[in-house]
């Protein structure tokens, strides 16, 4: 089926709430209804399996329009139908929560809430998600009227406070883990309630990198927030500004020219090297497997030195601009591209034995925190966490962007959705990785680097999906005409996957929660994203190191 | 004379101090809301390229261990006070590096929510640390 019979099949699934279509781009179809048909639309849209929720964008469409306007972006394929509903943007903007059909959602509903006041009746979570505790109600940074002074901190009131547990059988033990994130330090807070060994809840809390970029990109100009979107995070920094590159480009109905859509590729492949390398190495370490992380690391100085020739950086290489890319291959860097990539591939194909057979690492690995391929549905999983468990999420080969039509990647899959899968399938999708740098390396096609853009950009909306090494990113952007635009939301890849991590710790012992956590390959501060566990008994606080070294001990037994 | 002999000792004994504080400082990290660039550059000094072990600095968890507090990212609201709660942990003498243009100066993200808080010492200011500049092992 193309598009537009995938879309008409929306459509129809739609038509008895529909009160306004709206084709925004050639794969969307926007359908304009009120929250009350809001549930009934949803549950269709999934009962017909069309697609999946792959987020929800709030907009604040200005004190003079007085409405608030949801999105809910259902992706199948490169189609995407976003169910649209405005509101009245005083304290009356009520939606229906969908988290009880579609459990990503719950996330996506949390961060409406708080950045722009929707309210969700059947949400029965008020604690904060990414906003501090010292931060005032009824005060929501992503409104057009907000101001920073509004924000003054409430007195008597920590940034963060542990959230109150309420009392679990008489008594609850608690190991806040956070904001100190295992090796690599990304803050975050957790909580999980435990009885005895056993995990019997989980609660979390984002926020501690919380930045306010979506906000500061309304007052920053389309080039300037080039640079700022490549900082959302230092480890995908590429696809962040790849996404948002391609977007604005499709709002000037502009294309980069295609030696710099496969130059983009290029190091979007170098990319995922060095974070899926980087990731080994960070779940070995949580494992207790030091020799793999150091090993690991070693070997992906080679990337690290290939994207430093390539692009002039080791980390954060801002090779896009707006219109294509600023670095070029010549036959030194080709060269160098290659011969990298085959001692990469010899040491990947080791580790890949050793993930797959080294019996200490198995013990952490094999047959934990597995995930069926139904519940990665349910839980609206994404990347490789979501491929491990057979369910192909990727959007280099659903909806290719790009240089993706010309130099393809498949999609590794794996059926057992138990984390030595998810070792498995990140180190075999970066051996298709290597062979597709390969090819393009040799044929690069030839022509300019850049194309022009204009300074303003067009009015009009887009949305950008990106496959990260984390999964799909997803960008909205609108523009209103200006230099600046008028709204962008991102929704990364790892604020759907915690959602797995929370329900797959429920049953498990504590001890393996260290390695759940690694194993969805949480980028905090894409999120931006706190661990407490409570134990009938008493109320603790344990620190990341302490509950890494137990899962340790607890395996040595 | 007795005053003599206890200045020599003190004196001897500073110094056996200052060697083993200089020789190996402990370092704890926190990440005040950064986007893991640094963070993970600062990781990769640990690592065999560069194996910053050798020289015996070793990055520990707890702050009441160490010598010095490195910090990276702009100071987000949440992460403030917990950043001020480890500088405080630590004993002295004790040091603060910011890594990054982000710690240092908010970087690309000045004039946002976050706050400002003083600093003894600073890292190179360049946006990223540059690990070329660092002394590398044989690998």
């Amino acid at each position: 089926m193309n598009i537009e019979q995938v879309l008409a099949q929306a459509e129809g699934l739609l038509a008895p709430w529909n009160k306004e279509t709206i084709r925004p781009e050639s794969n969307r179809l926007d359908v304009v209804i009120v929250a009350d048909d809001l549930r009934a639309a949803v549950t269709a849209l999934h009962d017909a399996h069309w697609g999946y929720l792959s987020a929800i964008t709030g907009m604040d469409l200005g004190t003079a329009s007085g409405q608030l306007e949801a999105l809910y972006h259902f992706c199948n394929g490169p189609a995407i139908t976003s169910l649209r509903i405005r509101l009245p943007r005083g304290n009356e903007a009520i939606l229906p929560s969908i988290a009880d059909i579609l459990p990503p959602a719950s996330f996506f509903e949390r961060e409406m809430q708080e950045m722009l006041g929707f309210k969700f009746s059947g949400l029965n979570i008020s604690e904060r998600l990414f906003l501090p505790d010292d931060w005032p109600e009824n005060v929501y940074p992503m409104r057009a009227d907000f101001t920073l002074d509004q924000a003054a901190p409430v007195a008597g009131r920590h940034a963060d406070e542990l959230p109150e547990q309420g009392v679990v059988g008489g008594n609850t033990f608690v190991i806040p883990i956070g904001p100190q994130h295992p090796a690599l330090k990304e803050p975050g807070h957790f909580e999980f309630t435990v009885d005895g060994e056993i995990v019997t809840a989980a609660r979390m809390r984002l926020g501690y990198a919380h930045r306010g970029i979506e906000k500061a990109a309304e007052s920053r100009n389309w080039i300037q927030n080039l640079y700022l979107f490549e900082r959302v995070c230092g480890i995908c920094s590429h696809t962040h500004a790849l996404a948002y590159s391609l977007g604005v480009e499709k709002l000037a109905q502009v294309e980069a020219p295609p030696r710099a859509q496969a130059i983009r590729e290029l190091v979007a492949g170098l990319e995922r090297v060095h974070s899926h390398l980087l990731w080994l190495g960070v779940a070995a370490h949580e494992a207790g497997f030091d020799t793999l992380f150091m090993y690991s690391w070693r070997d992906r100085e080679t990337v690290m030195n290939l994207l430093e020739q390539i692009t002039g950086n080791r980390v954060n290489y801002s090779a896009n601009l707006l219109g294509g890319v600023k670095c070029d291959i010549g036959a030194e860097q080709a060269k160098a591209i290659k011969e990298g990539l085959t001692y990469l591939e010899t040491r990947i194909r080791h580790y890949l034995e050793v993930v797959t057979t080294d019996v200490m690492f198995l013990n952490r690995t094999r047959g934990i925190g597995t995930i069926s391929f139904a519940e990665a549905v349910k839980f609206g999983l994404l990347g490789p966490t979501a491929r491990a468990s057979g369910l192909v999420r990727d959007v280099r080969t659903e909806a290719p962007y790009g240089a993706y039509t010309h130099f393809p990647v498949s999609s590794v899959t794996e059926t057992n959705g138990d984390l030595e899968a998810r070792c498995v399938v990140r180190l075999k999708e970066l051996l298709v990785s290597c062979f597709t740098m390969r090819t393009i390396v040799d044929n690069l096609p030839e022509g300019p680097l850049t194309t022009r853009m204009p300074r303003k950009i067009p009015a009009g909306e887009t949305i950008s999906r990106i496959e990260a090494p984390r999964g799909e990113l997803f960008y909205f952007i609108k523009s209103n005409g200006g230099e600046t635009p008028a709204r962008v939301h991102i929704r990364t890849p790892s604020l759907c996957n915690w959602v797995s991590v929370l329900e797959k710790a429920v049953g498990r012992q504590l001890a393996d929660v260290p390695m759940l956590i690694a194993g969805m390959d949480p980028c905090f501060s894409c999120n931006d994203r706190l661990v407490t566990v409570a134990r009938p008994g008493s109320r603790e606080t344990w620190s990341w190191s302490r509950l890494r070294e137990y899962g340790i001990e607890y395996y040595k037994r | 004379m007795n005053t003599n002999k206890d200045q020599v000792w003190r004196k001897v004994i500073d110094q056996v101090r200052t060697w083993a504080r200089m020789n190996s400082i402990w370092a704890v990290h926190f990440n005040s809301g950064s986007c893991n660039g640094c963070d993970i550059e600062i990781l990769a000094t640990l690592t065999p390229r560069y194996d910053v072990e050798r020289f015996g600095i070793k990055l520990q968890g707890s702050p009441r261990h160490a010598d010095v507090l490195i910090v990276t990212g702009p100071v987000t609201r949440q992460a403030r006070e917990r950043l001020i709660r480890t500088y405080e942990q630590m004993p002295e003498p004790k040091f603060v590096i910011s890594v990054g243009s982000c710690s240092i100066s908010g970087g690309v993200f000045e004039g946002l929510q976050l706050r400002r808080l003083s600093r003894r010492s600073h890292s190179s200011g360049c946006v990223y640390p540059r690990l070329s500049a660092a002394p590398r092992s044989h690998h």
